[in-house]
């Protein structure tokens, strides 16, 4: 019976296992099976995400407004919005731009050297023009179209977003139907009432192509619209197949343009793709060697179960890689520390199991039993000290995610993971294989799982612990109580 | 191996460990502050052509910079720290009109010949101030949250306040030499911290107690198993069950973070230190001190070594 029970762990350590290692040996992970979809992978080593330190790249932290004047959350998101699209004009594979607690951003832009470039765009003060959109030169009217390119052209009307009051979004009050108003400042109402009027009147003379209105940021059309009466009190809406959600995002940009905030860089950070990989390469190195090193000395220390030891810490590995591929959790020297340090645990939880096994087999207990034993007795202690630990990661968490400092954020990451795996390694997949090997024909020589040489059978079974004081406390110990 | 009947002496070492680093921490610069702390810059520069550091540190001191620190790699690169750095200003249109120290670091050190910049780290001094705010709260709630889980693993114990209590006072310890020794380390060759080493100290803080729990584990177990036994011979006991453990993982730890020193850059080399420091201090805490104390705290010793407080006198008597 305990056969069955263990070809069932064997058949799912397996499964793990397969699953692990084939996930990272694909080097791009397509999967659609109708109900879940993943996309995972890149073109890094085992496909795994890597962070700017290790391939290369430029990461800036800004202060949006200042103290006096803290940013509005409608204007964090109108920033984002307009920095997003000038992050995609540098042509960045993969930016990521976040708002760090109220009025902080974080911009990474992977590949990125040229980090002054790179800020002489982003800090780039935010401009909102309010242009007609005419007839270009040679097309007659009635021929424009927006699905003719280049038949339209802005021309500036001297308005901008300084000439602005306001934009919100809005409800139709009789159709329901989502609008966004805007306002322009009473000294600019004039010459926005002689613009739509003169916009007003291309819509009798071609009726079907009318000029427009349009609300231009950083050259960027956000919306056009043509114009369906002169508007003369300096207020209007602009109705069209907009979603609540459209519209409401369009007077956040048009707001972001209408009041630019300004940014003050906190932090920057460039990293060459060459010295990436260099540090790639060493950490690379390091860790195989390392790791090596440790399997080499479990085998040696703790011979059969030594070997065992280390099949799972190549097993813990794999998994705890898989893992960030698969979550995915983007990679950093940092990240690398905090897994090493997690495998420092997850040896840890071995050698504590190993040396409790050594215990039970030096009073004589039967390899079977001494392994089931030793894995009961260490469990309190792995249980207990990996929580610790996770306390401690989650701390650093908190920690690292305040202050926007994502060495620290990695790191503690990492660890959790690495953690939380290493219990898992510990209890199923080391315990499961020991009690596999256990079962074979090795068990009739307990003594090549355990460092020490065993004493001869005849002083097996005896009850209780091995090395108990048989008595209270030896009457030769002096001054114990504290006189 | 009667390590509880020498406790006296490991409290003493231990004790001048600890002064040691307070004093050394008390003596400013506590430790020297590195740009996540600060707030400054910092470099990986190579050069096609061979420079010096004293070239360098003369371009830079030409542009404003004396505290430039410069520090040789091998093969033309340099590792530079800058104290400050003031950035570019630029206009609406993103435009640099007044260049600063941003372009006139880049110039200078091009002029020296064929500068690449490799890394480029820069830090103002309002992340650096919330960057210490954050740290030192972090180490405190740590602490807290340790005595507070550990007095509640051990709930089942007798007095399980006193296990929690010195878990913490050995994590105290081990943090206090941890940073005693970088900040000797500092003073003498100018060694930074920066937040990696924060996140080192808190490594060194999760396993000291991992280690603490494992020999106090053995103590919860072997309390049930012999109910009645003296909490000396039982602490003394559990230490010699665990020390094998205790030697072996610092051994597998040492041996990794060592192979890290030798192969991996520099950038994560604080945090090796402190993890090589910490293992080392936190072993030995979990041994000696954690231990030890709970031993003392039973006995009453240490209500004793407050009353009479000249320790060393005391010592003596016990001696003779």
């Amino acid at each position: 019976m305990l056969r069955r029970l263990r070809w069932k762990s064997l058949l799912t350590i397996v499964i793990i296992v397969t699953v692990a290692f084939s996930s990272l040996l694909v080097q791009k992970i397509n999967l659609d099976l109708g109900f879940i979809e993943l996309q995972r992978g890149s073109d890094d080593i085992l496909g795994l995400q890597l962070g700017l330190d290790l391939a290369g790249g430029t990461q800036l932290i800004y202060q949006a407004g200042s103290e006096d004047f803290p940013p509005t959350p409608e204007q964090m998101e109108g920033l984002i919005a307009t920095i997003t699209r000038r992050v995609d004009r540098l042509g960045v594979a993969e930016p990521s731009i976040q708002q760090l607690g109220a009025d902080r951003l974080l911009i990474q832009l992977p590949g990125v050297e040229d980090i002054q470039e790179a800020k002489a765009l982003i800090g780039r003060t935010a401009v909102l023009q309010i242009m007609e959109r005419i007839c270009a030169d040679g097309f007659a009217p009635g021929q424009c179209s927006d699905s003719v390119p280049g038949s339209y052209e802005d021309r500036e009307t001297g308005l901008d977003g300084s000439n602005m009051a306001r934009a919100s979004a809005s409800q139709d009050p009789t159709t329901g139907r989502s609008v966004l108003l805007f306002e322009l400042n009473r000294d600019a109402a004039g010459d926005f009432a002689l613009l739509t009027q003169r916009l007003f009147t291309t819509r009798t003379t071609t009726p079907l192509h009318p000029d427009q209105l349009a609300f231009v940021l950083d050259g960027v059309t956000l919306v056009s619209a043509t114009v369906q009466s002169a508007i003369l009190a300096g207020n209007g809406q602009i109705t069209g197949d907009f979603t609540p959600e459209e519209v409401r995002r369009l007077a956040i940009q048009i707001e972001s343009g209408r009041l630019p905030i300004d940014i003050t860089e906190l932090s920057s950070s460039v990293v060459a793709a060459s010295l990436g990989a260099e540090s790639l390469k060493d950490a690379l190195v390091a860790g195989l060697v390392g790791l090596t090193l440790v399997l080499l000395f479990m085998a040696a220390y703790y011979r059969a179960s030594g070997v065992v030891a280390a099949v799972a810490l190549i097993f813990y590995t794999a998994i705890v890689l898989a893992i960030f591929k698969l979550l995915p959790v983007t990679l950093t020297l940092a990240g690398l520390a905090g897994f090493i340090v997690s495998l420092g645990m997850a040896v840890d939880a071995n050698i504590l199991i190993f040396e409790r096994m050594k215990e039970e087999l030096r009073i004589g207990r039967t390899l079977p039993f001494a392994i089931q034993i030793g894995f009961n007795r260490a469990w309190t202690s792995i249980r207990d000290g990996n929580i610790s630990t996770l306390l401690i990661a989650g701390i650093l968490f908190l920690f690292g995610t305040s202050t926007a400092n994502s060495p620290v954020t990695g790191f503690a990451v990492s660890l959790m993971i690495g953690v939380l795996t290493s219990m898992f390694t510990a209890i199923f997949i080391s315990r499961n294989l020991l009690a596999i090997v256990g079962a074979t024909a090795l068990a009739r020589w307990p003594q090549l799982f355990t460092p020490e040489p065993l004493p001869g059978r005849a002083a097996a079974q005896t009850p209780g612990h091995g090395t108990a004081p048989s008595a209270p406390p030896a009457p030769s110990a002096p001054s114990e109580g504290g006189a | 191996m009667g390590i509880v009947r020498y406790r006296k002496w490991f409290f003493l070492f231990s004790g001048l460990l600890v002064l040691a680093s307070l004093v050394t921490l008390f003596w400013p610069p506590a430790l020297k502050p590195g740009i996540d702390f600060s707030g400054g810059a910092a470099l990986t520069v190579d050069f096609d052509q061979p420079v010096t550091g004293a070239q360098i540190s003369a371009a830079l001191d030409r542009i404003g910079h004396p505290e430039a620190i410069v520090q040789a790699g091998g093969n033309n690169r340099f590792f530079i720290r800058l104290g400050t750095l003031a950035l570019d200003e630029r206009d609406d249109e993103g435009n640099v009109v007044v260049a600063r120290d941003e372009t006139l670091v880049r110039e200078a050190l091009d002029g020296l010949g064929g500068a690449k910049i490799g890394a480029f780290d820069f830090v103002s001094g309002v992340i650096g101030a919330e960057n210490v705010r954050n740290a030192t709260v972090a180490v405190i709630v740590a602490s807290f949250v340790i005595l507070l889980y550990v007095t509640w693993a051990f709930r089942r114990v007798p007095s399980p306040f006193r296990y929690g209590t010195a878990a913490v006072i050995a994590l105290a310890h081990d943090v206090l030499i941890v940073l005693g020794v970088f900040s000797i380390l500092g003073k003498l060759v100018d060694l930074e911290v920066n937040a990696m080493f924060i996140t080192g100290v808190l490594a060194t803080i999760g396993y000291s107690v991992n280690d603490t729990i494992v020999v106090f584990d053995r103590v919860r177990e072997n309390v049930a198993r012999y109910p009645g036994a003296a909490i000396a011979e039982l602490v003394n006991l559990s230490v010699r069950e665990t020390v094998g453990r205790s030697l072996n993982t610092s051994i597998t730890l040492l041996v990794v973070v060592t192979t890290l020193l030798l192969f991996a850059g520099p950038s994560i080399r604080p945090l090796l230190y402190v993890l090589m420091t910490g293992v080392i201090v936190g072993t030995y805490s979990s041994i000696f001190i954690a231990s030890l104390t709970l031993v003392a705290w039973e006995q009453g010793e240490i209500g004793d070594a407050f009353r009479r407080i000249p320790l060393l006198g005391r010592l003596r008597r016990a001696r003779a």
